[in-house]
């Protein structure tokens, strides 16, 4: 039987939050198919089972979310969302140039949030079967 | 759908139970690294080292799971604190210690706030 879930990995050091994240992204259609709570991590299983999306914080142990970026190249093929408690332009101008697709900030509320993920996922699903046609 | 609406809504609940358990877990925790960071000034104690690299820490995440977790007020407040902190580790221990302390006894009651409250 073939899986047409798209696959997701979360990316958070904080164990509630990953958590959470899990259930916001199987509440709308994503198999979970990696956690990770540390950049190092996160940048084996990026590029191990390179994932439909990616939610991931910036500031973690080892290696920090902009590191695993530049260490990766897999935002064309990655839906990458950074969640993030703070947010300095220098640090969105950089994620950017990196090809990441959309930042959400900690504190935004959980329904708002179900809706930016699902609004960046489709968005960059398009992208990408409009460039493979 | 409802099922699952329900489903998802009591994961939430599950998950924003789990948070403020550990919160108090996390109040008592800062309560004792408040005590081993503000009780000596000598910096050759690796303790006092030790207890601001690991207050640093749990203030980090602090800061960013209590605002997704709907405490924005507690999340404003750890955010504030961390930035102190980062500075102070930063610039080796030599800033005003009396602004963190003042700022951490603020925090932790707003972690008892924030467990009252729900």
């Amino acid at each position: 039987m073939i899986n047409l879930k798209p696959r997701a990995l979360v990316v958070e050091d904080e164990e509630h939050i990953k958590d959470l994240l899990s259930y916001i992204l199987e509440s709308i259609g994503f198999e979970i198919t990696g956690t990770a709570d540390n950049g190092q991590t996160a940048l084996e299983l990026l590029q191990s089972q390179k994932p439909d999306l990616a939610v991931m914080d910036i500031n973690m142990p080892y290696l920090s979310g902009t590191e695993v970026l530049k260490r990766c190249d897999c935002a064309k093929k990655t839906c990458i969302i950074m969640l993030t408690a703070l947010t300095d332009e220098d640090t969105v101008k950089e994620c950017l140039a990196l090809g990441v697709s959309y930042f959400i900030r900690k504190d935004t509320p959980v329904p708002k949030m179900i809706e930016l993920i699902k609004k960046t996922w489709e968005n960059f699903y398009n992208q990408k079967t409009e460039t493979i046609s | 759908m409802l099922n699952l609406q329900s489903e998802f809504e009591e994961k939430l609940n599950t998950a924003k139970t789990n948070y403020l358990k550990s919160l108090n877990e996390k109040h008592t925790l800062l309560g004792i690294l408040k005590d081993l960071m503000f009780k000596t000034d000598d910096l050759k104690d690796e303790n006092l080292v030790n207890a601001f690299q690991e207050a640093y820490g749990y203030i980090h995440k602090l800061s960013g799971s209590s605002a997704m977790f709907g405490f924005s007020e507690l999340g404003q407040t750890s955010n504030k604190l961390e930035l102190l902190l980062k500075d102070f580790i930063k610039n080796d221990y030599s800033s005003d210690k009396e602004v963190i302390c003042e700022n951490f006894e603020i925090l932790l009651n707003e972690i008892e706030k924030a467990i009252k409250k729900d």
